[in-house]
């Protein structure tokens, strides 16, 4: 009996420190940081002005599309190398007259094609307008962009000039939170360091691109008309399809991190947790379709590398991860609580560095965004996860002022107190993301803007990632329908002078 | 596509600038990734032989 309890506990140790895992992963994403001079693709660029149209499809955006043609049209490129098409998806608002105001003050650069059957979804509205772009041979490249997007003048010939290099099939921008107004959209933004600033460079070193963002990626025609001269509506993800497929074919995917463009994000929990579940429903979706591409290396392009597929799977997997986690240091602390206590030690120190080198790096990385945004960077994790890496860190000190502050209110740590404590914070990596999802609930009800915010800053913004996670994974599990939520869009992006 | 068009804005003494200034910035995101794993050196240290 005593041989079995030890060869469970070590196989449980061995599954709580399997926790760390993704956050491994992470580190090393940020270390491949440092190298990333070396594989910016300059060079292999040179100034290059390719006849380029710009795709939009348009869905009910009045509030914003008057000022995204605008900041279109004063970009940083040739006047005569620039169409903007934008696909009126049978909007019901002003959207049509926005355009039509637009067409002709831009005669001969700005096309309004109005479809009047709607619904179908972004990929059908894009097909439409590209079904006509690559009719006549103007076209040389392909910008396909969202309706809200602000780019800097600049953002275009920074990804043209990659295109120079006829291996290059397509090239993605930085997209970055333009409006970090409040709470939620400052946490928007710091994410946006992680998974644009430093999760993109880190694929451009790995010589494979997870996604070209939707609002900004730009092809080249021989690279759309490769991919059949549409884009797949057959996901939820038709940018990681269009991304996957782009790469397979050997052609490369480059991310350009000095083309910066702007994009409004959801300011409430429950807007975003809609977009972020279509998101991660479509990775799933991505997920099952490639599941011969995982794991098996090729030499034509690295999406099926080793290192690639422990990247995607860490943040697929990562609630099962915290979950698991839990589930193993209850199940050790019952078969031998001593040990227990160690693992747990060791996880949240590898925890806590794994936090402060990806803390720091990130605001470092983007400075003008981190001066904004560096109090929800040190709560990403939560209140409560924050206070266990501190613990975890300095853990003499805080035992000795967890002891004085119970001596001062007056409190003496019973047996039961003492094993309730170690339970709670054995259990938390699994209901922290339970208290998140408590956050969107709660939202819409009274005062549930003030409660959110508390319980979303008590759980943190990751756990409500990982949350969303699964649950898109139980939805794709079920079979529910997969419909496409379009994210409302107010137009608040600061546009820059 | 063919050679560059005359049509061309930016000339190649702009562009060079520009390309410089860009990996100047990548050059310095590998020293500031040296300075967090300092920091994160310095915190191990502190963990083990001060606080532990």
């Amino acid at each position: 009996m005593s041989v079995f309890l030890a060869v469970l506990s070590w196989l449980l140790v061995f599954l709580v420190l399997l926790g760390a895992v993704p956050l491994l992963a992470a580190c090393y994403e940020y270390l491949l940081i440092g190298v990333h001079f070396r594989y910016t693709h300059y060079d292999l660029c040179r100034p290059w002005f390719p006849r380029t149209a710009v795709l939009i499809a348009a869905w009910n955006e009045a509030a914003v599309i008057g000022t995204t043609v605008d900041r279109l049209m004063q970009m940083d490129y040739p006047r005569d190398s620039l169409r903007v098409v934008i696909v009126d998806d049978a909007s019901t608002d002003e959207t049509p007259q926005v355009l039509a105001a637009k067409v002709a003050e831009y005669p001969g650069n700005v096309f309004h094609l109005r479809r009047v059957k709607g619904g179908e979804g972004k990929a059908a509205a894009l097909n439409h307008g590209l079904a006509l772009i690559l009719g006549d041979a103007w076209m040389e490249a392909l910008l396909i962009a969202d309706a809200d997007p602000i780019f800097q003048p600049t953002a275009l010939r920074r990804m043209t000039r990659h295109l120079s290099d006829p291996d290059v099939g397509a090239v993605t921008a930085y997209i970055k939170e333009g409006a970090p107004t409040n709470y939620l959209t400052r946490f928007i933004a710091y994410e946006y360091i992680t998974g644009q600033a430093v999760a993109r460079r880190s694929q451009n070193v790995l010589g494979a691109i997870q996604c070209l963002a939707g609002g900004a990626q730009l092809h080249s025609r021989v690279n759309i008309e490769a991919l059949g001269g549409k884009i797949d509506n057959s996901t939820l993800a038709e940018d990681t399809v269009t991304t996957i497929e782009t790469q397979r074919a050997g052609r490369r995917v480059v991310f350009e991190p000095h083309a910066v463009v702007l994009a409004e994000e959801p300011g409430s929990i429950v807007g975003l947790w809609k977009q972020r579940l279509r998101w991660a429903r479509g990775n799933v979706q991505i997920t099952l379709r490639y599941r011969r591409m995982w794991f098996r290396p090729q030499p034509s392009c690295g999406l099926g590398s080793v290192t690639f597929g422990v990247l995607w799977f860490s943040l697929l997997l990562q609630p099962f991860f915290m979950i698991g986690d839990s589930a193993c240091l209850l199940a050790l602390y019952m078969v031998n609580g001593a040990v227990a206590w160690k693992a747990f030690g060791i996880l949240w120190l590898a925890n806590a560095m794994s936090f402060v080198f990806i803390t720091v790096l990130t605001l470092l990385i983007d400075p003008a965004t981190g001066r904004r945004t560096w109090a929800e960077g040190f709560m990403f994790s939560g209140a409560v996860n924050l206070i266990v890496m501190v613990a975890a860190v300095l853990t003499a000190p805080m035992y000795r002022l967890t002891a004085e502050v119970l001596s001062l209110a007056g409190l003496r740590v019973t047996h039961g107190w003492a094993v309730g404590a170690v339970m709670f914070i054995y259990a938390w990596q699994a209901g922290s993301m339970a208290l998140a999802y408590l956050a969107k609930l709660i939202e819409p009800a009274p005062l549930g803007g003030v409660l959110g915010r508390v319980l979303l800053y008590t759980a943190g913004y990751g756990p409500l990632m990982c949350a969303v996670t699964l649950a898109s994974i139980v939805r794709e599990l079920q079979g529910a329908e997969a419909k496409w939520d379009k994210t409302e869009k107010t137009g608040k992006v600061a546009v820059p002078a | 596509m063919t050679a560059a068009r005359p049509r061309c804005p930016q000339s190649e003494r702009a562009y060079r600038t520009e390309i410089r200034r860009e990996l100047r910035y990548e050059k310095g995101l590998a020293v500031k990734t040296a300075i967090a794993i300092v920091l994160v050196a310095a915190l191990l240290l502190v963990h083990f032989y001060l606080f532990r």
